[in-house]
């Protein structure tokens, strides 16, 4: 059965104080509705991804919210993995749509981050870590991912400014996206004379605190196509807490994620024209390149410096933006457009194969999708 | 504001740090938390490391009386018991285990 990504849609990511949640998933989803080109009435099963909703916006229920704003009543599935909620929200829906119990399924990833104060968001993002063994030390994500920094540093004799070349591109892809929350440029030198966060990741090393959302249709609907299909899907976990891993320089679930997905698309890795890979932190995107089979342990960077140009075109989290639940639907978004040949000035000529890495919390949830043109 | 805490629930979790209150371990990683969660930010900027007890596992704390220029991997370090926070307007105290050196 071939599973067509047949609408996709991603709002501005941003601090958008002037919009709520609800205004939010009503644009994502008749974003993607319009573009799918069908009705309301032809969506036969809702999946919606966000984290935060009940911490910061006090909203949990969200699948009946999405049903109110569009005005049905159908299955409607909320999905929490941490930043994998919008990915893991994608395979459900993939898998639901793959087993001819629907022929269209709208999927909605969705955060609101900026209505409260970065202590304040700190605190609430500390949700998608350990609260027995992490949170109660006062350690912080950038925290957990500047353990995991300086223990791939210190293993490879590199130095924290060895990692500023990731932003640097990053946002040269920002710049040409008017979506992305922070469409500038940056130096190595602006990196290093960036405030330090967690040692040693400084504040240009991280990924923003977003607003935003996105969402795709699926469909095997066979009269209609867009030309763009879900080819390969992968999902694995691994300990909440880095006190549990075996490793502090690779992420076993996108090891494990991306030999099924891989496997199931009967590709390889090099086989990509495109990635949108999991960019929360600078180091992130390193383990990202490693642990997908792009490069070998401790190459990450230099294998970067080749060939990033197929990464992250939308400007990644880091310069893209992350609201959390809306990050893996976004990086499906991103990479359908690549292979529709849309994107203009950020378009990877002449790709046909497509990969997006979502990551939930410090490599708790990882999951991998393959699209193919 | 982010979980609804309480002494129930602040008694159960400080058992967890009970196993490592003297347990001798090395240092495996660490990093100086600058930008803190609100309930910790009185205390920022502060040393929270990974650190390995051996057959007792790992276990994430603060560092105290550790001085920057002494942070290395493999330092010996040993689990003590104190202060972590204060919670809300009713200041329940939560205690657990920091690591100091040896």
């Amino acid at each position: 059965m071939k599973l067509q990504i047949l609408g996709a849609y991603q709002t501005k990511f941003g601090e958008l104080w002037d919009k709520s949640l609800t205004d939010l998933i009503s644009e994502a989803a008749m974003g993607a509705i319009q573009d799918a080109g069908i009705g309301i009435k032809d969506i036969e099963t809702i999946y919606v991804g966000s984290m935060l909703a009940p911490a910061v916006a006090g909203q949990s229920h969200l699948g009946a919210v999405a049903a109110e704003i569009l005005g049905i009543s159908l299955p409607v599935t909320v999905i929490e993995a941490a930043c994998a909620s919008g990915g893991v929200a994608v395979r459900q829906a993939a898998l639901a749509v793959e087993s001819d119990r629907y022929k269209n399924a709208l999927i909605i990833g969705v955060e609101k981050m900026t209505d409260v104060s970065s202590g304040e968001i700190t605190e609430a993002l500390m949700g998608a870590a350990s609260s027995e063994e992490e949170r109660r030390s006062g350690i912080t994500f950038p925290g957990l991912y500047a353990l995991m920094a300086r223990a791939y540093l210190d293993k490879y004799k590199l130095q924290a400014k060895d990692l500023a070349s990731i932003a640097v591109k990053n946002h040269s892809y920002a710049c040409l996206n008017d979506l992305a929350h922070l469409p500038f440029c940056v130096s190595e030198e602006d990196v290093a004379k960036s405030p330090l966060v967690a040692d040693p990741l400084r504040l240009l090393d991280c990924s923003p605190v977003s607003d935003g959302a996105a969402a795709i249709i699926l469909s095997t609907d066979k009269k209609k196509t867009q030309g763009v299909y879900l080819v390969g899907s992968g999902q694995a976990s691994d300990s909440i807490s880095l006190t549990k891993r075996q490793s502090l320089t690779q992420l076993r679930a996108t090891q494990l994620a991306v030999k099924e997905a891989l496997a199931e698309a009967k590709v390889e890795i090099k086989d990509m024209d495109v990635l949108e890979v999991h960019d929360c932190f600078s180091i992130a995107e390193v383990l990202a390149i490693e642990d997908l089979g792009l490069a070998s342990k401790g190459e990450g960077l230099v294998w970067l410096k080749k060939h990033g140009g197929m990464i992250n075109t939308s400007g990644g989290l880091k310069a893209c933006g992350h609201p959390v639940g809306a990050t893996g639907v976004k990086q499906i978004v991103e990479v359908t457009r690549q292979l529709r040949g849309e994107l203009g000035q950020r378009q990877v000529k002449g790709a046909r194969l497509g990969l997006t890495h979502n990551v939930g919390g410090s490599g708790g949830t990882a999951v991998i999708h393959v699209l193919s043109n | 504001m982010y979980y609804l805490t309480s002494p129930v629930r602040i008694w159960r979790e400080q058992k967890t740090d009970y196993p490592f209150l003297g347990r001798v371990g090395r240092l495996v990683s660490w990093t100086k938390v600058i930008a803190a969660p609100v309930s910790f930010s009185d205390q920022a900027p502060y040393v929270v490391g990974l650190v390995d007890c051996g057959e007792w596992g790992k276990k994430m704390g603060q560092l105290i009386g550790v001085e920057e220029g002494e942070l290395k991997v493999g330092r010996k370090l040993i689990g003590v018991w104190r202060r972590l926070r204060i919670h809300g307007d009713e200041g329940l105290i939560e205690y657990g285990v920091k690591f100091r050196r040896l």
